[in-house]
């Protein structure tokens, strides 16, 4: 089972409803936030989505996670189909699925104990019939995680701990019900630059230790260029690079691929660096421009990119691309 | 607990209550006519004399100050014109419990009712349970306070007989024990339903900051952590957005202290509220003035206790 | 789990008081007991006899206490005092008291609580006994059961003051410190009830006295109800959840009450309750007797009542107040059994005869002394004191006086009347207050003795052109009236009161119109015994109704 088929997803759409100001009646507009879209997630591996705020990549993590309900599409975690799993089902399912989140001071609950906060997936699913058993559980993570396991500790709350201690506790909350794959949505995106290796180092320790598979969302390439084994690039709902970490970064084939890697400040400082970088936001869709998406913002667009929607092919040994200039 | 926040909290209080004696003092004083008059101007003319000598009120202000003070510590707030030869402290001392009783009953029942529905509004925000929850809460904190009172009373008391016309329990009836208690409890229905139209406001309140407090990410990561849909609800959502429920319950109550002059008078309930309603009309001003006093002490002593209630649910404050 | 814990207390609050409610009080305490039960609605309480005053506290005080005698307007009617006599030549009345009073303690009441009390109350300047305390002089113990009390002058109204002297125990309240501040919570008394319960803003509970001197009380107890309103008071007699309302105010309701078989209501005519309007005889030409009879004549008071206060069904709330002995009589009143028209000629011809006065021409307002009449009226700004007022206008028109309305509020229209900044030209109704008060506000304005303020009329010195020859005349008068009253010589007194009427009729120092009535109601089903209507009048409705000899005379109906 090894590097098989860990999670799958397939076809994933998500469309958001929206109306336009002043209209109360007739049919609503969608947003595509994720627009059919597939990948698979191999068992110990680290999986990594890229793309700018509002490429929908966090849409697909709370997909995944279960927290948005799917237009349409299947995703598929150890081959079975868990698309439409009920609360139940989905309550046993969080054993094994667990979430970081990217905000450390919104996502933890401000007026609770880091012991409430870090052992509330064990009481959810009721693992331990006494207190005593939970708070020797709570300390083992707690120190799992590189944090004291003090009961001082254990009786602050989130507003009295730093950004990193707050991630620490967010990451020991998440594997403390032993869950083995873990959706990251951005984990150290908001944290200052000298902690986040420290996370990232803790994450990566922690996936060899209990042998973890992640999937991992960040907006930089250079982030996931050092900890993924395998990269997907999004861009407006739509995957538009997908391949093994080595072989997107030094032959990227799809154009924006290239510009968030020209994106990566250079280790030696390049006054030339950034100069060649298009400008330009991800557009917000309502409704996407035909053909290709990025054609408003590549250089290589023709007729035909404003016309045809360019398919994810299969260019060099499972490096995908869609793009119809490659 | 924090002592030093304690302290200080007691110091705040003690100067609101000083604010509120001083006010007292000062307000006949500041009246056209005398304050010979406000204190003394009903009572018979050989209670005026003494009345006049016991307050000072031929002496300078500093020297009635002065008097004032050392009677109000005394508990001594003078005589009830339309009840003379009653004290107003013994009034008041008659006539607190039933106000208190009305009053808390009403709180502890709406507070925890405008809760719930305040959850299940804000939870589903925009459904139409959500909607019709709004509707009955709006068209309750819209109509006066008197008014449903008089319909409570003019439907349950007088068309259907349900309940007792007035009062806080039968006159003279010499229950004890349990049977007593059923009767209080059976007079005190109507009133604190009528009171607890407040109701509207607590679950506006709870809905609306229900609705806020959804959006925060915490909520997001404990329904990542499996936690199910009562758990997400009441121990996530509802425990933070209970906070600003507190802070207003301890504001509604002066509301509510005022609503009870109303409900008091439609229910001929033997409360503060009867109390005020009678001084006003008889032009009691001793009795107005002590009941008002009464007001503030217990507004400014509940509202320190909401504070210890928000300083246990709200870890974060540290005073 | 907090939280459920509260829910559950609250639901089980909820849930006993809807059950344990109508269970403890479906039942009644006992079916012997005999409970009159009366709902009012301004219960002042104060159980110091001392310091009572005001309509609640007297109707607490007539139940424990008793004064020497009682009744009003020269008719006493004995009491604690079962004879007395006045002997002019010593100047001092003798009172024999009954021989087997006792306190509800069962100690023996004597002269010595009698003298006790009178001395205490003019001593220390309170209310009890009015203006006796004017002229009374000592108050001597005779024997246990006699006392005398010498007067500086003669005063017939003397007994009408005993009426609020309650005799107090003395062994009691000679041991009290502070008479000003005492409560009297628990009140040792002489009367038909004894004080058991009270509770502020509730109700005040009696229960009979079993051992009282002056008879057997059929009723074992009597209660009175605060109620928050007078619909609420009504309401539960409707229901028979009280036996009677002593005061009804809410005239609207009447009609509803008697829709009742069982519920009875009637009327007492002696209500403090007077509509006038006030002329400030100083200025011309009010002070001339002659223009204000024709004002008085011109007034269509019927129209008054009908159009302006209100009636109901049978009962009228105010009646034209014309003083009754001579409606009854043919007495020259002026404009009495006269048609609208014939009253309007006659005051016309009135103003007409004087030349100060410019002849009446229809249309156009009069002139007097070359001025036009235009007078400036002030009411209170209410609905039935402006109809009224209109009324008043209609008729002034019909003799040539111009009547503007100046509109003010109650409050303003009290501090003019007593803080005496009546307007030379003002002329204002006053009424739905006490009678008593706009009296006082007028006698405080003109220096005058507020006490019978109707038989004084002649001594305020009107109509003698303000020589004082008006105040001689009057202080005869009275002389005359109070050595009637002392040979109890009715026939004189009769004739004398007719005097002082036509007098008053003839002054008009202040212009009738109309008198309230006081109305109580009471069921038929609960108690009979009830005073009948002509016993009413002239007594007060809850002072009788509810009195010691009413009380006695009722008798429960076993249900």
């Amino acid at each position: 089972m090894e590097n098989e088929q860990y999670f799958e997803v397939d076809h994933l759409t998500k469309f958001f409803p929206v109306k336009k100001r002043g209209q109360f009646f007739g049919k609503p507009i969608y947003v595509h936030a994720v627009d059919d879209v597939q990948f698979t997630v191999r068992k110990g591996k680290t999986y990594g989505v890229v793309g700018e705020s509002g490429c929908g990549k966090t849409t697909l993590a709370r997909m995944i996670m279960h927290l948005e309900k799917p237009t349409s599409g299947r995703m598929l975690f150890k081959g079975q189909d868990i698309t439409l799993f009920n609360g139940k089902q989905m309550k046993a399912l969080r054993r094994q699925m667990q979430m970081v989140f990217q905000d450390p001071f919104g996502s933890l609950n401000p007026v609770r104990t880091i012991r409430n906060i870090v052992a509330e997936p064990v009481r959810v699913h009721h693992i331990f019939q006494n207190r005593q058993d939970e708070k020797i559980k709570v300390q083992e993570m707690l120190e799992t995680v590189g944090l004291s396991s003090s009961d001082e500790m254990l009786e602050k709350r989130p507003g009295q701990l730093s950004g990193g201690e707050r991630q620490r506790v967010g990451i020991a909350s998440a594997l403390i019900l032993g869950a083995e794959f873990i959706v990251a949505d951005e984990p150290v995106s908001m944290l200052d630059a000298s902690i986040r290796a420290d996370i990232i180092a803790l994450m990566m320790k922690l996936k060899e230790e209990k042998n973890l598979t992640y999937f991992f969302i960040t907006h930089e390439f250079g982030m996931a260029r050092a900890i993924c084994d395998r990269i997907a690039v999004m861009y407006a709902g739509k995957m538009v690079e997908v391949a093994d970490a080595a072989s997107i970064v030094d032959h990227p084939l799809h154009p924006y691929t290239q510009l968030l890697i020209d994106a990566i400040p250079p280790l030696i400082p390049d006054p030339n660096w950034g100069k060649n970088i298009s400008e330009g936001e991800v557009p917000y869709f309502t409704v996407p421009p035909p053909g290709c998406r990025y054609h408003p913002r590549c250089s290589r667009a023709d007729e035909l990119c404003k016309s045809e929607i360019p398919e994810l092919v299969d260019y060099r040994d499972g490096h995908f691309a869609a793009c119809h200039h490659v | 607990m924090n002592w030093k926040w304690l302290i200080r909290r007691l110091g705040f209080m003690l100067m609101v209550l000083a604010v509120a004696v001083i006010l007292n003092f000062l307000i006949p004083r500041l009246m056209p006519g005398s304050a010979k008059q406000a204190y003394a101007g009903k009572l018979p003319e050989a209670v005026q004399v003494k009345i006049i000598a016991r307050f000072g009120l031929d002496k300078s202000i500093w020297e009635q100050f002065v008097l004032y003070i050392q009677n109000t510590l005394k508990g001594d707030l003078g005589m009830s014109f339309s009840n003379h030869p009653n004290s107003v402290t013994y009034m008041i001392g008659n006539a607190l419990p039933w106000t208190l009783f009305l009053l808390l009953t009403a709180t502890i029942i709406t507070v925890p009712l405008g809760y719930v529905f305040g959850v299940i509004a804000g939870w589903r925000a925009g459904s139409k349970t959500d909607t019709g929850i709004q509707i009955g809460s709006l068209s309750l904190l819209a109509t006066p306070l008197f008014w449903i009172a008089m319909v409570l009373l003019y439907v349950f008391s007088a068309q259907l007989g349900w309940f007792p016309l007035r009062g806080a329990e039968t006159a003279y009836s010499g229950y004890t024990g349990l049977k007593w208690v059923g009767d209080v409890l059976w007079h005190a229905v109507l009133p604190v339903l009528a009171l607890m139209t407040l109701f509207g406001a607590y679950e506006m309140i709870m809905r609306n900051t229900m609705v806020t407090t959804l959006r925060e990410n915490y909520i997001i990561t404990a329904e990542a952590k499996g936690a199910s849909e009562n758990r997400v609800k009441y121990k996530h959502a509802a425990r933070n957005a209970l906070l600003p429920l507190i802070t207003s319950v301890g504001i509604r109550f002066a509301t509510i202290v005022g609503g009870s002059v109303f409900v008091e008078n439609i229910f001929s309930y033997p409360g503060i509220g009867s109390l005020i309603f009678d001084a006003v009309i008889s032009y009691d001003f001793p009795l107005l003035q002590g009941a008002f006093l009464i007001f503030s002490i217990v507004t400014v002593v509940v509202v320190f206790l909401l504070d210890l209630v928000y300083l246990r649910l709200d870890p974060r404050i540290r005073y | 789990m907090k939280k459920r814990l509260v829910f559950s207390f609250c639901s089980i609050v909820l849930v006993l008081s809807m059950i344990l409610g109508p269970l403890a009080c479906g039942e009644p305490v006992d079916t012997t007991t005999y409970r009159l039960t009366a709902a009012v609605t301004d219960l002042h309480e104060s159980s110091n006899p001392f310091l009572a005053s005001g309509r609640g506290d007297i109707r607490i005080m007539s139940r424990i206490y008793e004064p020497l005698v009682v009744g009003s307007g020269g008719a006493a009617i004995p009491r604690l005092a079962e004879s007395w006599s006045y002997d002019d030549s010593t100047m001092s009345w003798t009172f024999n008291l009954v021989q087997d009073a006792e306190w509800s303690d069962g100690e023996p009441l004597t002269a010595a609580d009698v003298k006790y009390t009178l001395d205490t109350q003019y001593a220390g300047d309170y209310s009890g006994g009015g203006d006796s305390k004017e002229f009374v002089d000592t108050v001597t113990v005779v024997d246990d059961n006699t006392v005398k009390i010498t007067v500086t002058e003669y005063a017939s109204a003397f007994l009408d003051f005993l009426n609020s002297m309650y005799i107090v125990p003395k062994h009691i309240w000679e041991d009290v410190a502070d008479i000003d501040t005492e409560a009297n919570l628990a009140p040792v008394g002489s009367g038909p009830w004894l004080w058991d319960e009270y509770v502020p803003q509730s109700h005040v509970a009696f229960k009979k006295n079993p051992n009282y001197w002056g008879g057997t009380v059929n009723i074992d107890e009597m209660v009175l109800e605060i109620y928050g309103s007078q619909e609420l008071a009504l309401l539960a007699l409707k229901t028979g959840q009280v036996d009677m309302v002593p005061t009804v105010e809410l005239y609207s309701y009447i009609p509803q009450l008697l829709e009742s078989t069982d519920v009875k209501v009637g009327v007492d005519r002696a209500a403090n309750f007077y509509n006038f309007l006030f002329v400030d005889h100083r200025e011309e030409p009010n002070n001339l007797p002659a223009f204000r009879q024709a004002v008085s004549m011109a007034i269509n008071r019927q129209d008054i009542i009908d159009f302006a206060l209100f009636t109901y069904g049978s009962i009228p709330r105010m009646v034209p107040l014309v003083p009754e002995a001579i409606a009854s009589e043919d007495v020259d009143w002026p404009g009495l059994g006269m048609t609208d028209e014939a009253r309007i000629d006659e005051a016309n011809a009135m103003l007409d005869a004087d030349s100060d006065f410019s002849d009446f021409v229809e249309g156009e307002t009069r002139t007097y002394k070359g001025d036009p009449l235009n007078i400036e009226m002030t009411i209170v700004n209410r609905p039935a004191d402006v109809q009224q007022a209109e009324i008043i206008r209609e008729n002034m028109a019909e003799i040539g006086i111009n009547v503007s309305l100046k509109l003010i509020g109650f409050g303003p229209m009290m501090g003019m009347m007593f803080g005496g900044g009546w307007d030379d030209w003002t002329w204002s109704t006053a009424g739905h207050g006490a009678g008593g008060s706009t009296l006082d506000g007028l006698a405080q304005e003109f220096g005058a003795d507020p006490y019978n303020v109707w038989y004084d009329a002649p001594s305020l010195g009107w109509g003698e052109d303000g020589d004082g020859g008006g105040t001689t005349a009057a202080r005869a008068l009275q002389a005359d009236l109070r050595q009637s009253r002392r040979e109890d010589d009715p026939a004189t007194l009769a004739t004398l009161i007719e005097q002082i009427q036509v007098d008053f009729a003839a002054e008009l120092p202040i212009i009738p119109l109309s008198q309230g009535n006081t109305i109580y109601a009471y069921r038929l089903d609960t108690f009979t015994g009830w005073a009948p209507q002509e016993e009413m009048d002239g007594q007060g409705s809850s002072g009788h109704l509810l009195g010691t000899i009413n009380i006695l005379a009722l008798e429960p109906i076993a249900q």
